[in-house]
């Protein structure tokens, strides 16, 4: 019976892989590609996560684990798996798998959809589970104490600078879609703005009127959420009130990191906290609308399957297919960040170790999935109108008229009308030149969400996907500045000891501070240079958040050489080895590549000409210099990180394998569990 | 802080409001472990049973402190 299903899911997957093979130099229904990765993903599930647990790891049901031994009632709480998947899922999952795919949609839907489906079953999935499963036979330690037990202490602190450097690049990235999206909007701004109030309301009910009644404090903050969405569209229809919510870039660049740093240093209950619950409800409902969407409309996919762009001419990011096709995707294939996660809060909550499984094998797929339907979103739409949203404007002609050119110059049609028309069903002035993914993903799910719904609602649909975006970011970004601010005190405590203390008001400050004012700045900068924007900023996110991916993936590898299970060690190494291949190339490359498009030194250099020549500004000029070198230290500084601790790594699994260090296994003793079933 | 004389019974409601019981109290406390809320009811049983007779948090005392446990280290939230 068990071959059965896998044999009828394997026949669901040919039927995609085979529908999408057939339909060649044509349109194909996105239902066909939905249908390749849930078929694809149940065949891996079902052959090659079992053959994980059991030959690889060998789960035991009859081993206690952490959430068993050290149950408190708080943190370590045995926990349903459906409830776990749930719970681990909304962490794992923010704006990256969204944000990823739409970009990496310029080399066409085939070659990210295959990196996004072939990518999570070999090596993002593995990532996951791996560290879910090793993190759970050591009391639920975080990766980076178990890379410090492992691997050795000397990266230790080294591991942690890295953490921090990429949290500021990412955070700085993502801010900058948010900034890209809400600009010139008062309808998004509106809506974003008035989550701040909500979640004050909230974090109040929750605590002081009705404490513990977090609950019916969501339930309140959702439907708030929703009459601000409504809202908004009068907003912006209003002459009066339209102007004051109509914000420029560097406007919100300031409101954010403003936000970022309060967040940070007020009691999580006034904001962080409630914020969360809020992200949490919409992410999960929004996924879940997004499939519904997708399956009940089935659009056809307009966009090519392979564009030109593979050859690195792209006009929103540079790079050719390989590797940049790989660092774009970002976390919709792997994501070094789920392995914080995984050995995390998930570990404590593991009822069962062959729960394992399903949760971080199947948490990942469902990442992945989500990854899926973005790219079917960002390839519904009409590829001339994909390219106006997400081509920067400076490189589209600054006009309308001059956008619809360039556009057809490139083989796309599509006219000014049509752009006009388009935003204006949106409820938007215009959508052309709103870089960043989220618009045009925004615009994707409208399309599909009013295909079902009408075409009268596609401006609140559009608006609700920003709002969801914008929300998900949002709660990166106060969570991810306050983590960065406990980061800094615990390495300032190693100078100054009362710096560590996270109750006391001028340290918490200044870490905040120092936090927000690490990934502001880097917003400020991208914003001021016309040449930046997310087509430089999100490679370099993409390029630490799978270097984090190698380290996992290092460790990981260390875990199964020293529970004896060397001659299994391929399953991680295989796809150590391809992450460190496309990272370190794309690292180069990005740092030192002659085509001043991509090289950062080489756009530096010739800024520096331009200068010279009189065709540039000297002080914008000196800005592009000073960010293109600052960045390429940065990656440098990733690379080098990351390679020193694959190096300490690769040198033990040799001393290991000489047999000159003994096989010790470091799991926590067998303890039976006392539970029943 | 509360005593054991004065400490509430661990049958109070959930979350989400759950003091019924039956099939919506089920959901309730279904969605508000999915959302990660703090769960009273269940650190007075954790309490009651594990370490009876030590003093207990009150339930505001309670839900600020896990608040503020969740969001203090680590990644909470992904990208």
């Amino acid at each position: 019976m068990p071959r059965l299903i896998t044999a009828l899911f394997s026949l669901v997957a040919a039927a995609g892989w085979g529908m999408l093979a057939l339909h060649r130099g044509e349109t194909v229904s996105a239902a066909w590609l939905v249908l390749a990765a849930i078929g694809t993903y149940l065949v891996a599930y079902r052959l090659y996560a079992r053959f994980l647990a059991d030959k690889v790891f060998a789960l035991d049901p009859r081993r206690a684990t952490p959430a068993e031994r050290f149950e408190n009632g708080r943190d370590y709480v045995p926990t349903g798996r459906f409830v776990l998947f749930g719970h681990h899922f909304a962490a794992i999952a923010g704006a990256g798998p969204l944000v990823g795919p739409v970009l990496a949609a310029q080399f066409g839907w085939l070659p990210g959809t295959l990196w996004i489906i072939i990518g999570v079953v070999l090596a993002g999935a593995v990532q996951d589970f791996t560290i879910l499963v090793g993190s759970t036979r050591r009391d639920g330690k975080s990766l980076g104490q178990i890379a410090k037990e492992e691997i050795g202490p000397v990266t230790g602190t080294l591991a942690m600078v890295a953490v921090l450097s990429i949290m500021v690049v990412l955070l700085a990235s993502l801010a900058l879609v948010v900034v890209n999206a809400l600009r010139d909007s008062p309808w998004g701004v509106f809506t974003i703005g008035c989550t701040i109030p909500i979640a004050v309301l909230m974090g109040l009910w929750m605590t002081k009127w009705r404490p513990g009644k977090t609950g019916e404090a969501t339930l309140i903050g959702v439907v708030l959420l929703i009459a601000a969405l409504i809202g908004g569209r009068y907003i912006a229809s209003s002459e009066l009130l339209a102007p004051y919510f109509s914000l420029s870039a560097m406007t919100l660049a300031w409101s954010l990191i403003a936000y970022g740093f309060t967040a940070s240093v007020l009691p999580v209950w006034m904001l962080l906290a409630p914020r969360d619950y809020l992200s949490t409800f919409v992410k999960i409902g929004t996924v879940l609308l997004l499939a519904a969407g997708i399956l009940f409309v089935l659009p056809d996919l307009k966009l090519p399957a392979v564009t030109r762009f593979i050859d690195g001419s792209g006009p929103i990011f540079a790079g050719k297919l390989f590797p940049f096709c790989f660092i774009t995707i970002a976390c919709g294939a792997i994501s070094g960040f789920h392995a914080l996660v995984a050995s995390g809060t998930t570990p404590k909550m593991l009822r069962r170790e062959t729960d394992a499984p399903f949760i971080g094998y199947g948490g990942m797929l469902m990442e992945s999935f989500v990854a899926v339907m973005a790219m079917c979103a960002a390839a519904v739409l009409d590829p001339g109108v994909y390219f106006a949203i997400n081509v920067p404007m400076g490189a589209l002609g600054g006009s309308l008229e001059a956008a619809s050119q360039t556009i057809q110059g490139w083989g796309f049609a599509v006219t000014p009308d049509q752009l006009t028309t388009l935003a204006a069903s949106m409820g938007e002035s215009t959508i052309v030149g709103r870089t960043g993914g989220a618009p045009s993903l925004a615009v994707g799910m409208a399309q599909i969400f009013s295909g079902a719904t009408g075409a009268h609602l596609a401006g609140l649909w559009y608006h609700f996907a920003i709002l969801f975006e914008a929300l998900f970011i949002l709660t990166t970004i106060d969570a991810g500045t306050r983590v960065g601010r406990f980061m800094i005190q615990e390495l300032g405590g190693r100078l100054w000891a009362p710096f560590a203390r996270t109750s006391w008001y001028p340290a918490s400050i200044i870490a905040s501070a120092l936090a927000a004012a690490g990934w502001g700045w880097l917003l400020i900068q991208t914003v001021l240079d016309p040449a930046g924007g997310i087509g430089s900023l999100w490679p370099l996110f993409g390029i630490s958040n799978q270097l984090l991916a190698t380290v996992a993936l290092a460790v990981g590898t260390t875990l199964i050489i020293k529970s004896g299970k060397g001659r299994y060690a391929w399953v991680t190494l295989a796809p150590l080895v391809w992450v460190v291949s496309i990272t370190f190339t794309a690292g180069y490359q990005k740092i030192f590549a002659a085509d001043p498009r991509l090289g950062m030194l080489a756009h530096a250099r010739r800024a520096a000409e331009q200068v010279a020549a009189g065709t540039l500004d000297a002080t914008v000029g000196a800005r592009q210099i000073f960010n293109d070198r600052f960045n390429s230290a940065l990656c440098a500084l990733f690379l080098t990180v990351a390679a020193a601790l694959i190096v300490s790594a690769v040198t033990q699994w040799i001393q290991i394998y000489r047999k000159r260090v003994p096989v010790t296994s470091t799991e926590t003793a067998f303890v039976e569990t006392a539970y029943a079933d | 802080m509360l005593t054991e004389a004065n400490s509430p019974q661990p049958s109070v409601h959930g979350p989400l409001g759950q003091a019924r019981s039956g099939r919506l109290s089920a959901v309730g406390c279904w969605l508000s472990a999915l959302f990660g809320m703090p769960n009273y009811p269940r650190y007075i049983a954790h309490q009651h049973r594990c370490h009876p007779g030590a003093p207990v948090l009150s339930e505001k005392e309670f839900v600020l402190a896990e608040l503020e446990r969740k969001h203090a280290g680590g990644a909470g939230r992904c990208c």
